[in-house]
């Protein structure tokens, strides 16, 4: 069964600059790239970033596998783009559209490789602290982000042991046929989820 | 329809059905495309997961469980279609559509709310002979999965205009191109969304 790359981030280890940086300081500096690259009028400036931010996190030890998976699953739409806008306003255009969605795959690249999940999920759960303000609780956002996770793995099974279910008897997967039982064990799930949360003294 | 309690907090049972839906729309998202059709074009059944979400879950949960998924997402795990996931993705072309979804499972659930009244739960559900008619209900929840077509089109066109710096004719023609495969999704959330709703007639008739 493929359940695909890094479901659980893509973070190793390391001592370098980046990685030691506190979360706090690594948000803005997202921040400060993103002003930078939104008020810029052209390409020199998502161009320097880009390269200065591929440096930064080659230096923290991501590789140009790690690096291309960040990259390859863009390249089609950026390709497109690119082709677009040197036809219709040219390069200069281009370059622009198209560096300032690299720049923000590099950063993601660079704070999923030196950022352990746990430790971005509780950064959002302080992130989503004004809900305090609608009389919600962020810490239940954290619960539930976690009982998501958690619950990929069954979800991405039961679809797979549908789907060998269907070839077993010679049918083809069709999205009815695979997606209606798979719906009905995930709400059975979900039920299960909610009591064992009850019994846990949830309200 | 008799919505007794307006504002109900977020029970056990909604958080949990919540985080398990935008755990099933990402695991719908990130799965290989099913061929469909004698051309045997493979489809991701992201935005198909995005509809069975508010259709299964109403207005309100089915905006709350998407968006849940979208934040996860927008963290950095890879649960957007073709593994992809972080920050990276609201600078892309695709961010419209991302960021419309959570809209596009309200709107889903709102209008499916709206045709479907709620009393059908208390009427005994799915062993009630009036609701075994399912052409009709079908066809109520395909107009609702509609709703939250035309919301994913308004959303992707924007964000092509901001993202992409498309004129709005071109961003529309190059929006055109997902109508067929997300046309076909609406009918087969309606249709999935009816067998279960008769699977568990008591979701169908809550929020």
């Amino acid at each position: 069964m493929s359940r695909g790359p890094d479901l659980f981030g893509s973070y190793s280890p390391g001592t370098g600059l980046l990685h030691r940086a506190s979360l706090r300081v690594k948000g803005l500096g997202i921040v400060v790239v993103t002003l930078a690259v939104v008020l810029s009028p052209s390409w020199p400036v998502p161009t320097a970033l880009t390269v200065a931010l591929m440096i930064a996190g080659s230096a923290a030890g991501i590789g140009v596998r790690e690096w291309w998976r960040g990259l390859a699953p863009a390249l089609p739409v950026l390709l497109l783009l690119a082709v677009y806008h040197v036809l219709t306003a040219g390069p200069a255009q281009a370059a622009d559209v198209v560096l300032t969605i690299v720049v923000f795959l590099v950063v993601t690249r660079g704070l999923m490789h030196t950022t352990p999940l746990p430790e971005l999920l509780d950064g959002v759960v302080w992130l989503c602290s004004p809900v305090r303000l609608v009389g919600a609780d962020p810490e239940r956002i954290g619960l539930a982000i976690s009982l998501m996770l958690r619950s990929i793995p069954f979800i991405v099974g039961a679809v797979g042991e549908l789907r060998d279910a269907v070839r077993a008897r010679g049918l083809r997967p069709n999205p009815v046929r695979l997606v209606t039982p798979a719906v009905i064990s995930t709400v059975a799930y979900a039920q299960r989820t909610g009591e064992a949360l009850a019994a846990r003294g949830f309200d | 329809m008799t919505n007794v309690e307006r504002r109900r907090a977020i029970t056990a049972e909604d958080l949990a059905n919540i985080a398990v839906f935008a755990a099933l729309t990402a695991a719908l998202s990130v799965l290989p495309g099913i061929p469909l059709g004698a051309a045997g074009v493979p489809l991701t059944l992201q935005t198909l997961a995005v509809f069975l979400t508010g259709l299964v879950l109403g207005g309100t949960r089915g905006l709350l469980a998407v968006a849940l998924y979208v934040l996860v997402g927008l963290i950095g795990v890879p649960v957007f279609a073709g593994f992809r996931g972080g920050l990276g993705v609201l600078a892309g072309p695709s961010a419209g559509y991302i960021l419309a979804f959570p809209f596009a499972a309200a709107a889903a659930g709102y209008v499916a709310q709206w045709l479907i009244p709620s009393r059908r739960a208390n009427d005994g559900g799915a062993t009630n002979a009036r609701y075994e008619r399912t052409g009709a209900y079908t066809l109520r929840l395909v107009a609702a999965a509609l709703a939250g077509f035309v919301v994913i089109r308004i959303g992707g066109i924007l964000g092509l205009v901001v993202n992409a710096r498309l004129p709005f004719q071109d961003a529309f023609l190059a929006d055109l191109v997902f109508w067929p495969g997300d046309l076909i999704k609406v009918v087969l959330a309606a249709v999935i969304a009816v067998g279960v709703h008769k699977a568990f007639p008591r979701i169908a008739g809550t929020r």
